[in-house]
């Protein structure tokens, strides 16, 4: 269908599109019909405007359109296809022209059903941003991006990094999900959360697309509510739109009240949606009896030529980006907020965040270019800006990016650790902070509980050992959850079976004074797992606080377990400039007994965890503590070490000299009596 | 194998076949190089009670002997914490480096007390340039002293104390906020091929002024 409409909408004082403007204009005016999109079976789409009119109309006119439209486009000399390899395949905004002005795009809003929405027709209904955005671009090609493949493809390469954390406070749950299959997540469907359901949760910070879109092989799930509620489809605005009163919270909103349809006209600013589909029975469809969702578009959006001026541009802003990934330390505040030295010096997310329609937005870590099989990758990563240069120490990449010349510091310390492990995130202190992000806490949305208190428990920064064997800083969080252990793996309950069984036993949600852990003694959880047992379940067992609870000969053990290892994912952000980098100042930054880089703790987190309990930052990076140790308390001595040597070094050279100066006066002398000796000879 | 522990066995094997094969040539007559080093080993540990200061030699002679030992055994611990990693083809870090930066000051430190100490006796005369006079037809005056240290030894020993300079420098300043990566990378390449060097003519030293007290006793 998107094929086969490409010059329909697209905008008309866009230079990139030459000649095609006529037609267009035309073929808009003949649009106003607002029939209904159709397939005729037929395959034109060699001739755009010919496919257009013969869909539009059916084949009982297809000899007189035929005829028609040829001779225009015979008098206009208009080629159809776009020139690049993908010409086959690439709708006209597809294609780069070569125009670095953004393109204007000022747009025919579709509904879902391929309906044009303007005042007066088809009001009430939702713009679908795959339908209009799909009139010149590729959708299905930018469904393969990075953003909307999780839940559809688990088989994307690439480093773990931010998982969804799905938590309760009563049964004491924070477990880190994705669909992505990243060693210490588990798959949503583990803790009985359908795609509609997860959307439902975490779909606040998703772009749509993705598990928003129910998967038509898979058989409907009665707890969904998709008939109602539609689909969450891609919505391109959440990046693309520079639009000031793009309401990104909105989108929250909205799919809160199971308005998923509806999510994306929300944020744009063309329309207010109010309603809710929420309490609307499954079998309710538009038109229905019953108060569903409605939308009320502000006409003076709408041009005269019906089109809405919406200003989109292919690089995403950072506002747009920052709504998903913010985070903000527990003690930073909005007067004392850093902002990341590239953002500073003028750099936009997408600087370096760069993809093609493809969407696969490059994630900028070293190991990235070998993941995803993409040299290019390569020029994307720390490294591939700054750590080339020419022969007069001129960058050589991207901008000329600055060459760190890294003085002082001995060379072991680029293979054992990441640049961001000095260069990214916040100082280290004695102890990783609280953090809040804005995928785990939500951010900007309308829900947001400011507390650190409140679950999901994040901490940063904790230094670790990444998948590449390089020291860098993470956020992690200790996941707690019930779980049954088969065949020595720990896998988690479906959150329903546990407050079914456990609920009687665990706290209220409302007698929580804050949304944090509850107050589970030992014999609570040993009563829980008993209940869990006893409802079928073989081997419960608790996680929480690093340890794997479970009761053995009738009391409650508490057990190492890889399954109660904290999540880890890598921080890259904010990075600090090089003056503000550890080691900057001096070695001790972070060889010494007070640096947080190796002597930092990270507190052990969950509701059966000892307040006071903590694990060594040097044990997340696999370093052994008594070495590291005593390596630290050497730098007591280091200066000393060098005032020695150097003095030292001045005494041999004082010897040295003295006696090559003696040895040169003996030559001397020695050369002086022999031409003497020679005179008085002659 | 890394092309410097090549080099490193390539070198050492050069010298310990020239130390042996100067045993054999050189050895005092009708006593071979098993002779030669038994006697070393009997002297060397004969040598020891000389290290405890008695009334008998001055405070100046025995820390100079204390140095020598100090010397000898920041040598050995240097040369196998430095080469042993770098010939198996491993880099030099964990308990190794400490061990490793612990004993490099006292070598630098005793080194620069012999230096100071034995700098007299190991000052080049006129008469260790004998070959080289004899070549350019000049008289050789006075002879060679009985106790004189020999060409070898003053030659070995004035290489060590200048060698010792790169060696200890190269590290030294690279723990300063001088040299970038490159600078630093340098400077480790400096420190790796000064210390080979160092460790070969220390052979060479220790063998010279060994052979001469056993063969002078």
């Amino acid at each position: 269908m998107h094929k086969k409409n490409q010059l329909g909408t697209h905008d008309m004082s866009s230079p990139v599109f030459g000649r095609t403007h006529i037609n267009i204009g035309f073929i808009q005016y003949r649009d106003t019909l607002n029939s209904p999109i159709q397939t005729t079976g037929l395959d034109y789409s060699k001739c755009a405007q010919l496919s257009f009119f013969v869909k539009r109309f059916g084949r009982c006119k297809q000899a007189w359109l035929i005829v028609g439209l040829c001779l225009v486009c015979a008098t206009q000399g208009q080629t159809q296809a776009p020139t690049d390899a993908n010409a086959a395949s690439a709708l006209v905004g597809d294609v780069w022209g070569g125009s670095r002005s953004p393109a204007v795009h000022r747009l025919v809003l579709y509904d879902d059903q391929g309906f044009r929405i303007f005042p007066g027709v088809n009001f009430d209904q939702p713009f679908s941003t795959t339908v209009t955005c799909g009139q010149c671009h590729q959708i299905d090609t930018v469904a393969k991006g990075w953003h909307f493949t999780a839940g559809r493809d688990p088989n994307v390469p690439g480093r773990p990094g931010e998982p969804w954390i799905f938590w309760d406070c009563p049964t004491g749950t924070q477990i880190p999900l994705s669909y992505r299959r990243w060693p210490g997540t588990f798959d949503p469907n583990q803790v009985g959360l359908t795609d509609w359901w997860f959307v439902r949760v975490f779909g606040r910070q998703m772009p749509g697309g993705g598990v928003g879109v129910p998967d038509p092989t898979v058989p409907p799930n009665p707890l969904d509510h998709w008939p109602v509620s539609g689909k969450l489809e891609i919505n391109c605005l959440s990046c693309h739109d520079t639009e000031p009163t793009h309401d990104q919270a909105q989108f929250g909103q909205q799919i809160r009240q199971h308005n998923y349809r509806w999510a994306a006209t929300a944020t744009s600013g063309v329309a207010l949606v109010d309603g809710s589909a929420k309490d609307l029975p499954e079998s309710w469809r538009k038109g229905d009896p019953g108060q569903g969702p409605s939308v009320a578009y502000d006409p003076s959006r709408f041009l005269a030529d019906n089109k809405v001026l919406m200003p989109i541009r292919r690089a995403a802003p950072d506002e747009r980006c920052l709504f998903c990934h913010s985070t903000r330390a527990a003690d930073e505040t909005s007067d004392d907020r850093t902002i990341d030295v590239h953002l500073a010096a003028g750099l936009r997310c997408v600087d370096c965040h760069r993809n093609g329609l493809d969407h696969s937005i490059s994630r900028g870590y070293e190991t990235e270019a070998k993941d995803v099989n993409d040299p290019r990758r390569q020029a994307l990563s720390c490294k591939g800006c700054h750590l080339d240069k020419d022969a007069k120490g001129m960058g050589t990449t991207r901008l000329a990016a600055p060459y760190p010349v890294h003085k002082g510091i001995p060379v072991i310390h680029f293979e054992k650790l990441a640049c961001t492990a000095c260069h990214s995130g916040p100082q280290p202190g004695d102890r990783a902070v609280m953090a809040r992000t804005s995928r785990a806490h939500g951010l900007g949305t309308h829900r947001d509980n400011v507390s650190f208190q409140t679950l999901p428990h994040v901490q940063m920064p904790v230094f670790a050992k990444g998948p590449d064997g390089k020291i860098a800083p993470h956020k992690g969080i200790w996941p707690a959850y019930w779980g049954q252990r088969t065949e020595g793996r720990i896998t988690p309950i479906a959150l329903d079976l546990v407050k079914k069984v456990a609920g009687p036993i665990l706290p209220h949600e409302q007698q929580l004074a804050t949304p944090s852990w509850p107050r589970l003694s030992p014999a609570q959880v040993q009563e829980v797992l008993a209940a869990l047992t006893q409802s079928g379940v073989t081997n419960a067992v608790y996680v929480s606080g690093g340890k794997v609870h479970q009761v053995k000969d009738g009391s409650l053990v508490a057990q190492d377990d890889e399954a109660a290892r904290p999540y880890l994912w890598s921080m890259a952000h904010d990075v600090r400039p090089a003056r503000q980098a550890l080691g900057s100042k001096a070695c001790q930054d972070c060889h010494s007994m007070k640096a947080g880089f190796l002597f930092g703790r990270v507190a052990m987190d969950g509701p059966l965890a000892d307040p006071n309990a903590s694990v060594g930052m040097v044990e997340f990076e696999r370093l052994e503590p008594r070495y590291t140790t005593l390596f630290a308390w050497t730098f007591v001595f280091r200066p000393y070490l060098k005032i020695v040597a150097l003095a030292a070094c001045a005494l041999i050279a004082g010897v040295v000299v003295a006696f090559v100066l003696r040895a040169l006066y003996a030559v001397s002398r020695s050369a002086a009596e022999l031409d003497s000796s020679e005179e008085r000879k002659t | 194998m890394p092309s410097f522990a090549i080099l490193s066995l390539i070198c050492l094997g050069v010298v310990l076949m020239g130390i042996g094969g100067h045993m054999i040539i050189a050895s005092p007559r009708g006593k071979g190089p098993l002779w030669l080093t038994v006697k070393g080993i009997c002297w060397a540990i004969r040598s020891i009670p000389s290290l405890i200061p008695g009334r008998d030699r001055s405070i100046v002679t025995w820390l100079a002997r204390l140095a020598g030992l100090a010397a000898v055994g920041s040598i050995t611990v240097l040369a196998l914490t430095g080469f042993g990693p770098a010939v198996m083809g491993l880099r030099l870090s964990g308990y190794l480096l400490m061990i490793h930066v612990t004993f490099g000051p006292v070598l630098v430190v005793s080194l620069a007390f012999l230096v100071l100490v034995k700098a007299k006796t190991h000052a080049l005369v006129r008469a260790n340039a004998a070959p080289l006079l004899a070549l350019l037809r000049l008289p050789v005056q006075p002879p060679l002293a009985p106790g004189d240290q020999g060409l070898a030894a003053k030659g070995s020993f004035w290489a060590l104390a200048v060698l010792a300079l790169p060696l200890t420098l190269s590290i030294v300043l690279s723990m300063f906020p001088l040299f970038g990566t490159e600078g630093q990378q340098w400077m480790a390449e400096v420190h790796r091929y000064c210390a080979l060097v160092f460790s070969l003519l220390a052979l060479v030293y220790g063998y010279t002024a060994i052979r001469r007290r056993v063969v002078r006793t």
